[in-house]
């Protein structure tokens, strides 16, 4: 066993104090993921401390904050792996509640702006649709995104302008653009194609370097630029990959 | 909504992302102003050619100095960096190796290494003999 | 007062899919979760949804006769029949309804929705999408949501059922956790849609959100509890952090070895099935490796999926290889997976029919924490998920039906009344001058049912159990105070569900104290034979002051009698 300093950040819009870092001593043990430190904290230091958190494994998306620099999943972040002092933010360009808890209502609001859900082509047959294993493949990635938003506190766009989709948003609309079943592209591709879509992505990839899943949105935004233009000037469909 | 943006204008902000990609976009937005602020000046003395030869001369001198010369180093450095980041980020695009960024940004700064000490190789000297710039161009 | 003909509780799968076919009905709908409904735990689920589709080569002749069968026999005969074979019929078309709605299943080389064989099943009939089934299927209604406008209050918990004088739901009284106020919600109908509980132990794949405090809401409303002590554990959740690895690892071909690389099943079922034999079966069998000393040190097991290659894994289990690579370090694909049997999964839950209608008007419940009773005393792996979408719908379905012809208008008085029952409830612990610590509490609780309510049990650890969650009840009663911050008071909402694990934990160990028989998931040392002639029979659990009070009721055998349970 042995302690770990953690500066945490700390605002309540009650006590009429600033935003301000605390700084905690942690006792951590061997294989202690941060949200199990977080926990510590809470239960044995300060009972006003607040975090969100739901499945600790990776899978649900409540737990994303900035982590000594960078943004990640406090539940899959070793503590050992962390260089003291371990400073934790919430997730930036979101209105902080609470300590480390945001409002997600505009990160979910963008989300909603893609349409996000099938609008299939045909009608349904009796069964399921067909759909072959490389259909299914093209969108194999962009399925496993959990939302925990940790691609839009790292945006710089996105702190530029809250109205900008946001790498979420964009990923989630390749995610039905690619789709066989899906049969609105076209609307799609005009929603991601507006003043706040994909082309105020600069391609910075701070997105693809922080997703706690390994996906790419970065590419999905580059994907989606490629088929707007080959829609707009189809003779650019040899030029450039779809 | 107090505090919406609760890092804006601290010194937080910058702590934030401090990743290769927030270098290179914000490098890329300095160096596009600083290419802007270049046109404008050489807009300026190119057009003192539409006064004669006379005045283009003069207007020309002013900026064969010292100076300038150690400027221009810088010019093209910005040019360079500006020119391989945008061409990296139009093939990101096109090619679709999104998913290959850190080779790319090896490879940007290799090209753009390259592309400086060729450059440097050829400008450094004339920043210590200004005459043979000015002779030639006179 | 808020006002909405049919409140859902509950943002996962079941309470989503009861929302979406409520509104679909007509209803007027709203959802209360506790959490965002994408941080449900419905969507940790990994190894897939059953139905009989009879996609895959090896299961061209499967109906859903043999799922429902299947689900029977996996229940030791506790299951009732009518509600099992009910699962099994809807199940084809709410996977279609869910693949028409866009959920990207993994697929056949014909374009078929890909399946995978599971535990206690007859035929590979598990649909799943690579091991993140729960995920995807939780994105996809989540999107109907968000299509169909549905109004969500995010972050409120429920804290207090209102029932009125002649026991008719009226509405329930919620905890708003972002601003800190009681609010008072009036429905004509209430659909629970609460999940499981499987935070009472220390050693389970559930999520920290996972409490018991849901399913004594309606237990303290008085609606009693059904087949409490029926805890399935699953075989495989990750060593220390208990993570699930899905059935599907043993579905694919992964295998159980023990620390002399003996491929230990064949000792306690027959070759054929081996590591896909029930749940109960497996653990059973994993725990008896581990106690009599021929687990690894530490007390685990090894999965062993290195021999299906790199190909198949990234494929098919990338989930799993991610788990592992994060919280232990090791790579499946040239590492065995140490696994120890972990606490997964209530059977039991809020007494409820087929279509979720329980003993109070107005009050429906769907999903893990519903007691239909589908699953009796051991669930198949693959029917959890079928459960919240099959009786999800159902329940939404009634409940709209229900609401039809009530006027629209809130019954304040007897919310109100509710509001000062909840009052005097929470003002029975956390008062000045208290000192024990919460938190300990919850951590003794836990590490008692862990201990002794676990995979065997004895009458007299049972006992020992009993008292000591008498004890920590006493303890509770002199907890701290609560913290008084308003917003996101975590702390309050810590302290509440301790307070609902500490009534679950003892209907648990009472139904097991009490149920003197082996059956399923319930194993009793002393009892080690299943007794048809006295324990076929589900238990109620009613609140009562001074401690549960037991009744039983019938279970539904129109269909098939039983026999012995062999694999």
């Amino acid at each position: 066993m042995s302690t770990t300093t953690f500066k945490i950040f700390r605002y309540d819009p009650d006590d009429g104090r600033d935003p301000h870092f605390q700084t905690f001593q942690v006792e951590t043990v061997k294989g202690m993921t941060l949200l199990e430190a977080l926990y510590w904290i809470m239960e044995h230091k300060d009972p006003t401390f607040a975090f969100r958190s739901s499945c600790r494994e990776a899978n649900c998306g409540s737990c994303a904050m900035h982590i000594n620099g960078s943004y990640g999943l406090a539940c899959r972040t070793q503590v050992d792996n962390l260089k003291p002092p371990v400073v934790i933010r919430p997730l930036a360009h979101l209105q902080v509640l609470k300590d480390l808890v945001v409002d997600m209502k505009p990160f979910f609001d963008n989300l909603k702006a893609i349409k996000p859900y099938l609008i299939p082509g045909d009608d349904p047959p009796e069964k399921e649709y067909y759909q072959s294993v490389d259909d299914r493949k093209k969108i194999d990635h962009h399925v496993d995104c959990i939302l925990c938003g940790s691609c839009y506190g790292s945006c710089p766009v996105a702190y530029g302008d809250p109205k900008y989709l946001g790498p979420h948003a964009l990923l989630k609309a390749l995610r039905f653009v690619d789709d066989s079943r899906d049969g609105a592209t076209d609307e799609r591709l005009a929603i991601v194609a507006s003043e706040f879509g994909v082309f105020r992505c600069h391609t910075i990839f701070n997105c693809q370097l922080v997703c706690p899943k390994d996906l790419n949105p970065t590419g999905a935004i580059s994907k989606l630029k490629n088929k707007i233009v080959v829609k707009k000037f189809p003779f650019m469909k040899p030029f450039v990959r779809t | 909504m107090r505090i919406r943006y609760v890092f804006k204008g601290t010194k937080e902000e910058l702590k934030l992302n401090p990743n290769v990609g927030t270098f290179s976009w914000f490098l890329h937005r300095i160096t596009g102003l600083l290419l802007l602020f270049y046109l404008f000046t050489h807009m300026w003395v190119l057009g003192s050619a539409n006064k004669g030869a006379e005045a283009f001369n003069q207007r020309l001198s002013a900026v064969q100095t010292p100076l300038f010369h150690f400027l221009e180093i810088g010019l093209i450095l910005v040019i360079f960096y500006h020119m391989v980041n945008g061409l990296s980020i139009t093939l990101m695009d096109f090619a679709n190796i999104s998913s290959k960024h850190k080779s790319l940004v090896v490879a940007v700064v290799l090209v753009f290494a390259i592309l400086a000490i060729v450059s440097l190789s050829v400008m450094l000297p004339r920043l210590f003999a200004p005459h043979i710039s000015t002779g030639g161009l006179a | 007062m808020i006002f909405h003909d049919v409140v859902v509780v509950g943002g996962g799968l079941a309470g989503m899919m009861a929302a979406v076919e409520a509104s679909a009905k007509g209803a007027e709908v709203a959802v209360l979760s506790k959490i965002h409904p994408l941080r449900s735990h419905s969507g940790a689920a990994q190894g897939g949804i059953n139905a009989a589709l009879a996609n895959n080569p090896d299961s061209a002749d499967d109906t859903p006769e043999r799922h429902g069968y299947d689900t029977i026999k996996g229940s030791d005969f506790l299951a009732d029949q009518k509600a099992a074979i009910t699962l099994a019929d809807d199940a084809p078309r709410v996977i279609y309804q869910m693949e028409h709605w866009g959920c990207p299943f993994s697929r056949m080389e014909n374009g078929k929705i890909a399946q995978r064989p599971f535990g206690g099943a007859g035929y590979p009939r598990t649909c799943y999408g690579a091991d993140r089934t729960g995920l995807y299927l939780l994105h996809t209604l989540y999107e109907q949501t968000i299509r169909l406008n549905t109004r969500y209050y995010e972050e409120w918990m429920v804290l207090q059922l209102a029932l009125d004088d002649s026991g008719v739901c009226k509405g329930v009284i919620a905890l708003n956790i972002p601003e800190g106020k009681l609010e008072l919600v009036a429905a004509n109908a209430v659909i629970f849609g609460t999940g499981g509980s499987g935070r009472i132990f220390g050693n389970t794949t559930n999520a920290l959100v996972n409490s018991g405090f849901a399913k004594a809401i309606p237990y303290w409303a008085g609606i009693p509890l059904k087949d409490m002590e029926f805890i399935q554990f699953h075989p495989t959740g990750l060593y220390r952090s208990n993570i699930l690895m899905t059935e599907g690892c043993r579905g694919e071909g992964g295998i159980l070895t023990n620390k002399d690389g003996e491929r230990f099943m064949s000792r306690y079922v027959s070759e054929k099935v081996m590591e896909l034999a029930p749940r109960d079966i497996v653990s059973r069998s994993i725990a008896t490796e581990i106690e009599e000393g021929r687990g690894f040190e530490g007390g685990y097991v090894h999965l062993d999926l290195r021999h299906l290659g790199r190909e198949k894994i990234m494929e098919r289990l990338p989930g799993i290889r991610e788990i592992c690579l994060d919280f232990v370090g090791i790579d499946p694909i040239d590492t065995p997976i140490p696994i120890n049997p972990a606490t997964h999964y209530t059977m039991g839950g809020i007494d409820c029919d087929k279509d979720g209608i329980t003993k109070a008007p107005g009050f429906y419940a769907a999903g893990e924490c519903s007691c239909v009773s589908v699953h009796g005393a051991n669930r198949l792996g693959g029917n959890s998920l079928l459960e919240t979408i099959v009786f999800g719908r159902r329940a939404g379905e009634a409940a709209a039906s229900y609401v039809k012809e009530l006027p629209k208008t809130g019954d304040e008085a007897t919310l109100t009344k509710a509001q000062k029952a909840l009052a005097d409830r929470m003002n029975s612990f956390g008062r000045p001058g208290g000192t024990e610590d919460p938190y300990q509490l919850r951590t003794e609780l836990q590490n008692v049912m862990t201990e002794r309510v676990g995979i065997f049990r004895t009458g007299e650890e049972l006992e020992e159990a009993m008292k000591e969650i008498k004890d920590l009840q006493a303890r509770f009663k002199n907890i701290r105070p609560i913290s008084h911050s308003r917003v996101f008071n975590m702390d309050k909402v810590w302290i509440m569900e301790l307070s609902g694990n500490m009534e679950i934990s003892e209907v648990i160990t009472a139904g097991a104290i009490r149920r003197t028989e082996s059956r399923g998931a319930h194993f009793r040392r002393d009892f080690n034979k299943r007794n048809d002639e006295e324990w076929l029979h589900h238990t109620l659990a009613t609140w009562t002051p001074d401690g549960p009070d037991f009744s039983t009721s019938e279970v539904d055998l129109s269909k098939y009698p039983p026999e012995e349970r062999k694999y």
